[in-house]
């Protein structure tokens, strides 16, 4: 079962995505920050992180960088969700080290399809 | 005010709530097999995007030029309020366990209400009109809730056993400008409510004598909930009560102590949701209208001609009358378009359809656009030999037009051909065998050299070929009496 962490401060958001993949067979950890976020990364060795760009203590920016420039954690596959298709936010969360991009509210074929694309895994259902 | 960045964020928090919940519902309840309620967050769904739709048009830089910036997000906002209020006691009453995303959903769309309203009361910032406040200017027809109550000063009825409590909501809510009346007892509260017109009523449920769950019930035999709204007030969350209540059509609820800013948020909710309510209705109307309304020539069209057969055909039925059909149209009408044009064609069709409108004027007979260059007449109470008098009256006062048609193959002028059908309903005849005979009738008309009638249908009693002083009106051939005699045999 892969597990996804899913970066999150806005506590509908959270509940919200994370009950809706749990149903398609993730295990969910979250987190509230950025600063949460890059710990549990590190802790928790999720197979993919979710990562909100506007995030309170740390912004994701901040945060998908960190989590890239630690040798534990660079290797794991992170998407960004910003909340709206801004002109060069996909440029910019590529150049913070994203592996991919998509914008809320979460289209979740599609978020689906991005996760299954990143993990090599054949998209359920 | 923030700046235009933190404003489209504030306002998209609570449209992801909408969507994703909604989202989240449709999938489950489309799961569990409710899918009239799966309809129902499909709809809320559909509101969500559309307001999305407009927070992201909004121009993207650090200063925001508010209102101008939105459309109209109050109709889809109003819309989503309502439906998600309706659907709320749906659930509790087939599946309550998704009530808290459903309240998840409605809270998010007051929040957003209430940063939409935030927007258009504050100033703007460093505007050139910064100092004008847009509820003021916009006094017409499309203020928010509380712009709307503060102008209209809606009648309050507040109705408590308690008389401290009566006192204060009765002087808070009058110097919020409201106009309020208040009563002890579920008695009077109905005896006001007979006499005096409320805009919202504020309803205690615990009450000695009739209690409110009683004079709810008792107001419902007569109002709907968007007629006269009610406001529940509750001394506990999450009891029985409240469910009943909404069950019973309480538009919403207030707990006791009474946080009075929340209650005069949900009494300004419910005034606004009332007139958008209207609203939508008198739009309804309106489109109701439009839709049985043929757009280029003003009278009824198809759809409208159809439901009326049915009806009177019923009615004729039951009554044991005939009714009579006529099917015309206008002759070598695609010679006209060809030579004289389609805006000519059209200005044809219009002063056709005007003059076979001026010329019915027995009260239940209707001409409709059938299409094209048809039109069709429905002649209730009507035997085939009045039904040929008005078509010959049609047929004359059209060729009277004298709308020149110089590629006519025997006239100079517009003319129409006519099919008359008459028939008295019955078991073997059908409202669309009596269309098909007045279709064959028409057709005979043509084939005979056009500006004329065909008729069919009760032909040996009514019209029986002579038809005296109506020369262009002629008859149908033997090879028809087949078709023609299971009809007449069958009217009897």
């Amino acid at each position: 079962m892969p597990k996804i962490l899913l970066v999150e401060d806005n506590e509908m958001n959270r509940d919200m995505l994370s009950r809706r993949l749990v149903r398609r067979g993730f295990e969910v950890v979250m987190a509230v920050d950025g600063a949460e976020g890059v710990a549990k990364a590190g802790s928790e060795a999720p197979d993919l992180i979710l990562m909100d760009m506007s995030l309170p203590v740390m912004d994701g920016w901040e945060a998908s960088r960190t989590i890239r420039a630690n040798a534990e954690t660079t290797q794991i596959p992170m998407i960004a969700l910003t909340a709206h298709a801004m002109q060069g936010d996909r440029e910019k969360a590529l150049a913070a080290g994203c592996d991919d991009f998509d914008t809320k509210p979460v289209d979740l074929t599609r978020l689906l399809g991005k996760i299954a694309a990143l993990l090599g895994t054949p998209l359920e259902g | 005010m923030a700046d235009g960045k933190s404003i489209r964020h504030e306002l998209r928090t609570p449209l992801n709530h909408i969507i994703g919940y909604s989202e989240m519902l449709m999938e489950d309840l489309a799961a569990e097999g409710f899918e009239e309620l799966h309809g129902e967050f499909q709809a809320l769904w559909e509101r969500g995007k559309r307001l999305l739709d407009l927070v992201n048009r909004l121009p993207e830089g650090d200063e925001l030029q508010l209102p101008e910036a939105f459309g109209d997000w109050r109709t889809p906002l109003g819309e989503l309020i309502a439906i998600v209020r309706a659907v709320k006691p749906r659930l509790l009453g087939q599946a309550a366990e998704w009530m808290g995303d459903a309240e998840k959903v409605e809270q998010a769309g007051t929040r957003l209400l209430g940063l939409f309203e935030g927007l258009h009361t504050t100033p703007r910032v460093g505007g050139p009109a910064a100092a004008e406040p847009l509820v003021a200017k916009g006094e017409g027809a499309d203020a928010g809730p509380a712009a709307a109550a503060n102008r209209t000063k809606g009648h309050l009825l507040v109705v408590d056993d308690n008389e401290s409590n009566l006192d204060l909501m009765l002087r808070r809510l009058t110097r919020e400008g409201y106009g309020v009346t208040i009563t002890a007892d579920g008695e009077s509260a109905l005896e006001l409510i007979e006499q005096e017109e409320f805009d919202v009523v504020l309803l205690d449920v615990l009450m000695p004598g009739i209690n409110g769950i009683e004079v709810l019930k008792r107001v419902r035999e007569r109002f709907s909930s968007f007629q006269l709204p009610i406001i529940m007030v509750t001394a506990k969350y999450g009891s029985d009560n409240i469910v009943e209540a909404l069950q019973l059509g309480a538009n919403d609820y207030v707990t006791k102590p009474v946080d009075f800013p929340v209650a005069l948020a949900r009494i300004s909710t419910q005034l606004y949701l009332r007139r958008v309510t209207r609203e939508l209705a008198e739009a309804n109307e309106r489109l109701h209208r439009f839709s049985y309304m043929d757009g280029l020539t003003g009278i009824p069209n198809r759809r409208h001609f159809d439901e009326y057969l049915a009806r009177e055909w019923g009615r004729a039925q039951r009554e044991g009358e005939p009714l009579s059909l006529v099917l015309l149209d206008v002759d070598y009408f695609k010679l006209f378009n060809d030579n004289y044009g389609h805006d000519a064609g059209d200005q044809a069709l219009i002063q056709v359809a005007q003059t076979l409108s001026r010329e019915l004027y027995r009260q239940g007979d209707l001409v409709a656009r059938y299409g094209g260059e048809e039109f069709v007449v429905v002649l209730p109470k009507s035997s085939a030999e009045v039904a040929v008098a008005v078509a010959e009256r049609l047929r004359a006062a059209v060729a009277a037009l004298l709308i020149p048609h110089l590629h006519h193959k025997s006239e100079r002028h517009v003319t129409i051909s006519l099919g008359v059908a008459s028939g008295m309903p019955c078991g073997q005849l059908s409202a669309e065998q009596l269309r098909i005979l007045a279709d064959q009738a028409l057709y005979y008309a043509k084939h005979q050299g056009r500006n004329r009638i065909g008729c069919s249908g009760n032909r040996q009693r009514d019209c029986n070929g002579q038809c005296p002083g109506r020369p262009l009106a002629c008859h149908l051939e033997p090879e028809w009496a087949p078709v023609l005699q299971t009809v007449i045999g069958s009217a009897g």
